[in-house]
């Protein structure tokens, strides 16, 4: 055979060939396969796969067929992709735990729940749901348009008439090219009300509407809480909702036990189980003793059994707040109008669903109107016959050949092709006299009817009532009652930032690395005149080191030993109770192994500060812009470079305008102006800011001139110095005594800026901790060397010195002030 | 970034059995002396599956070898769309505008046989060489990088990491679409 090909070589530009190909794909994905139709909620293989159960007689009163004859058969005739597209999507349309109404009825392990896929199509068997018949009704009447496949052998539909409103019932989610849909399930009865009112009222509100459908109905129950997000859906096409698990507090065997007996919408039951097994086992959420899985043929079920001394409630709040027995779900109404990709609020999908079924009911009635004139003529034409039969069975005994007989009966009587042609069909049986009454009353009947259906053409109102008519009869056979609770009493939880409140919070953060934040008000309502040790989780092992008042909506820094940064927003730190210790921080923030939170800074858009301070273990200083650090977040990213076994000691706010003051374990400490450091990006390693010789930094400060510099020893001794007696010297200097090391009282490892009215925690390295107010710290000289604070045993020496709230006497108001400075 | 990247694009075998067979290295030790072909011919499907493959491919070229393209010795394979049989004439035409514009040409009786290749694995191997591959009859697109600004943001808005102007760019340019696959 010869073979003609253009055989040519033309040069392309990669950017316009890389753009053509890249929207060639991104619409093809947007358009044919990601989205779904607004008019009937369905993706081109989902309609592929219905459709063709449909013409191979698939329905719910035959019997099942293997799910590879319908796999192969899409393949084959309208779906040119892989098999295992088309069986996922089948198998999706028939579980009972995905579809709220399942489109497809299955036979066998059509997997579950818990993540078990269902079995290969070679076992399974599958037909129609009956509901989903009412998706396809009427598709045999020129109800929609069909189009060639993709080897022009067959047509299929571009859309099913879907006579109930199944993009908002079932529900799709899709992930295209630079857009994704997620539309939940609702509930049947519920939407179709929705739809006769909007019939009812065309200029219907979403709040009314909202009257009808109340929100997502999910097939696996739950409870959504509020309804805010709901509304935002609707009323813009896109909204968060929380979805909480159904979960009770019984009593058994004198403890108490959680059992859950809804979850989520796509939970994974199993992966959730060991989810919470593991926030058991890393000692994020307290209190549980066991977990078991006892869903059975009755029903989903989840027992977590509690210790003796916990309380149910705080565990089931953390069991929400840390494990997908709460999730939340973004809704976005996303769909194919006119085959481009819309967003689209409540009423508008309301309106294009009705519209289009508008044009099902005219294009149907047109098609009856049709066929019932078409039979209707032949009738005439019969009836004719039998006025005559004797001279027409004479003419046509006369006639040769079948064509003669034809046209002498057309011309003698007046006659059709088509009429002539059903006389000469005519069965003989037909000329007895009670079949002549049939004609009669066909006709009769026919006359009506296309009167009827011309009549229905003719007025608007008759088509609405129709499809009202048929959509309540789909509501009285299918609907059912709502799975999902929608809780108006619960405290919204809410994702949408601009609807959290703008509070002032305390954060804390202990030595041991527990984190949580508690309202301002709360914390000093139930200080107030507190007497004895208060709560805050200050207990024999652990303290809170770190304490801060912000808002809900400032940032806040956290910088590591490792010499990374993270970023969090105030409200996203936990809330806890007082007594809580709260959550080890890890859990925000990832953090290595050995890498631990030494510093805290609060960023507030009213801030004076200007610059971030750095002084790490080597001497070496660093001054930044707090501009430089917008774009952290929780993942963390580098604040200072630091050298091999080297460490960041502490982060300070400065205006620009700041002394700084820095110790060393030689006793000696450096005061100086902070503008003798250059301001440097976040990527640098600073300058030097003490000589050392061969010591450590053991304390850096911002300094005022009513500051004491607070002094400690590894042998435990102690003292307050007032700053004046340091004279300012320069940076990289070997500074001034600052104690006299002896001894007796042993290196200096610790130098702070302090104020009266706080605490003084010093921890040996033998573990314990000595907790003492500052004001009864000496104030000495500079050059002197110390009082004992603490009596050390054995080889014991200090090893961290922290400055904390005080414990008694001081008001709480006070406190919170002195931090915020 | 860029060295991180490459770490990554590495850990494809394909990848890497592809930069072996080009033998000029990648990265620092690139020397486009050892590039032991010099026609490097992107062969993919005739549909947007298959468009798509072939930027992926443009992609990598442009990032990591983009001398091959500056110097003319990337191309891309034109496999036909469709095949029209008239008697013993074999026509081949790349898309639907050429089919019909051939189509109008024939006589009007004429005998014909039309056949869509979706895929390469439609062919068999003996057309595919005739059609697509064999120097005498093959058509290609020599690809070139005529405004490397362009092509920098071109690169930057469809395979950067942030997603907000790729949709943009779709939005803005869904009107001009050519090839839609249903």
């Amino acid at each position: 055979m010869e073979i003609q090909t253009d055989h040519k070589l033309v040069d392309v530009n990669i950017a316009e060939q890389v753009r053509s190909s890249f929207l060639d794909y991104s619409m093809s994905v947007i358009v044919s396969r990601a989205l779904p139709d607004v008019r009937d909620g369905l993706k081109p293989v989902h309609r592929r796969i219905l459709y063709t159960m449909y013409e191979d007689g698939l329905t719910p009163d035959k019997q099942y067929r293997k799910s590879a004859t319908t796999v192969g058969a899409v393949l084959g005739r309208y779906h040119p992709h892989g098999d295992t597209s088309v069986y996922d999507a089948m198998v999706r349309m028939a579980q009972d735990f995905n579809y709220r109404y399942p489109l497809v009825d299955g036979h066998g392990n059509f997997g579950s729940i818990d993540g078990f896929g269902a079995a290969a199509y070679r076992y399974t068997e599958a037909r129609l749901s009956k509901v989903s018949l009412e998706l396809l009704r009427d598709i045999n009447k020129d109800t929609v348009d069909f189009v060639d496949n993709f080897d022009g052998l067959h047509k299929e539909p571009v859309v099913i008439p879907s006579r109930f409103p199944n993009i908002l019932v079932n529900g799709t989610m899709g992930i295209a090219v630079g857009m994704a849909t997620n539309i939940p399930p609702h509930n049947l009865k519920e939407v179709i009300n929705a739809c006769i009112a909007k019939i009812d009222h065309p200029d219907i509100s979403v709040s009314e509407l909202m009257e009808y459908i109340k929100g997502p109905d999910f097939p696996t129950g739950g409870i959504i809480l509020g309804n805010s997000g709901i509304r935002k859906a609707f009323e813009t096409g896109k909204g968060t909702i929380v979805i909480r698990s159904r979960a009770n507090i019984e009593e058994h065997n004198n403890r108490q036990r959680i059992v859950v007996t809804e979850i989520p919408y796509q939970v994974n039951k199993s992966v959730l189980i060991q989810k919470i097994a593991e926030l058991v086992r890393n000692k994020v959420i307290d209190g549980i003793s066991d977990i078991r899985d006892e869903t059975d043929l009755s029903g989903l079920k989840i027992v977590i059994e509690l210790k003796r001394e916990a309380n149910a409630n705080v565990v089931l709040n953390n069991l929400y707040k840390y494990s997908q027995l709460q999730t939340s779900f973004g809704i976005n109404l996303l769909a194919l109008d006119d085959n481009k990709p819309r967003v689209l609020n409540l009423n508008q999908i309301l309106e294009k669903y009705l519209d289009f079924q508008k044009s099902v009911i005219v294009r149907r009635t047109r098609f009856e109107l049709d066929k019932a004139e078409k039979r209707a003529h032949i009738l005439e034409g019969l009836k004719i016959a039998l006025d005559n039969i004797d001279a027409i069975i004479q003419l046509i005994k006369s006639s040769k050949s079948d064509q003669e007989a034809l046209e002498g009966l057309q011309k003698n009587y007046d006659l059709s092709e088509a009429q002539a042609g059903a006389i000469l069909e005519m069965k003989l049986r037909r000329l007895t006299g009670l079949e002549r009454d049939k004609i009669e009353a066909e006709l009769k009947e026919l006359l009506e009817l296309i009167a009827n259906l011309k009549a229905i053409l003719e007025s608007n109102e008759k088509v609405l009532q129709i499809i009202k008519d048929e959509m309540m009869e789909i509501r009285d056979k299918f609907g059912d009652e709502r799975r999902t609770f929608i809780d108006m009493t619960a405290i919204e939880y809410i994702e949408d930032e601009s609807l959290i409140p703008v509070e002032d919070i305390v954060i804390t953060l202990t030595h041991n690395g527990y984190i949580k934040r508690l309202p301002v008000n709360t914390y000093r309502s139930q200080n107030r005149g507190g007497v004895g040790i208060k709560g805050m989780g200050t207990n024999e092992e652990d303290f809170v080191e770190h304490l801060l008042t912000t808002s809900t909506h400032d940032y806040i820094l956290f910088f590591s030993n490792k010499g990374r940064v993270y970023r969090m927003k105030g409200y996203e730190i936990p809330e806890f109770s007082r007594q809580s210790k709260g959550l080890p921080i890890i859990n925000l923030l990832s953090l290595d192994k050995d890498e631990n939170i030494s510093s805290i800074i609060t960023v507030s858009p009213d801030d004076e500060a200007k610059y971030l301070l750095f002084s790490t273990r080597d001497g070496l200083v660093k001054r930044t812009a707090l501009t430089e650090f917008d774009n952290i977040r929780t993942s963390g990213k580098i604040a200072i470079i630091l050298k091999e076994n080297d460490e960041l000691m502490t982060v300070r706010k400065t205006t620009g305008e700041n002394e700084i003051i820095i110790g060393a374990s030689n006793g000696r400490m450096v005061r100086f102006a902070e503008n003798e450091i250059r301001s440097m990006g976040r990527s640098t390693s600073g300058v030097k800011g003490i000589d050392l010789d061969g010591a450590k930094v053991v304390g850096a400060e911002v300094v005022d001139n009513h500051s004491q510099v607070l002094v400690v020893t590894e042998h435990g001794y102690g003292k307050k110095t007032p700053i004046e007696e340091y004279r300012l010297t320069h940076r990289g200097s070997k500074g001034v005594k600052a104690l006299n090391i002896t001894e007796k009282n042993g290196t200096m490892v610790s130098l702070k800026s302090v104020t009266d009215g706080f605490d003084l925690m010093i921890i040996t390295d033998g573990g314990i901790i000595m907790r003492m107010p500052l004001d009864q710290v000496s104030t000495l000289k500079r050059a002197t060397q110390g009082v004992r604070l603490i009596h050390l045993k054995d080889e014991n020496k200090v090893s961290t010195v922290a400055v904390v709230e005080q414990q008694e006497e001081q008001s709480d108001e006070e406190m919170i002030e002195e931090e915020a400075k | 970034m860029e060295k991180a990247r490459l770490d990554r694009v590495l850990g494809n075998e394909e990848i890497r059995s592809l930069i072996t067979a080009l033998g000029t290295g990648v990265g620092e030790e690139f020397n486009i002396e050892k590039l032991r072909y010099h026609k490097i011919i992107i062969m993919a499907d005739a549909d947007v599956d298959g468009a798509h493959i072939a930027t992926l491919l443009l992609t990598f070229f442009y990032r990591f070898f983009r001398p091959l393209i500056e110097q003319g010795h990337v191309y891309i394979a034109q496999p036909p769309l469709f095949k029209v049989v008239t008697g013993k004439v074999a026509h081949y035409v790349l898309d639907e505008t050429e089919l019909d514009e051939y189509l109008a040409n024939l006589p009007e009786n004429a005998k014909k046989e039309i056949s869509r290749n979706k895929g390469l694995g439609e062919m068999d191997p003996e057309e595919l060489c005739d059609t697509t591959m064999n120097p005498n009859y093959r058509s290609l697109l020599r690809v070139n990088i005529e405004d490397a600004m362009y092509a920098d943001e071109t690169f930057q808005i469809l395979m950067g990491e942030e997603v907000e102007p790729r949709k943009k760019f779709i939005e803005e340019n869904a009107g001009y679409v050519q090839n839609l696959d249903v």
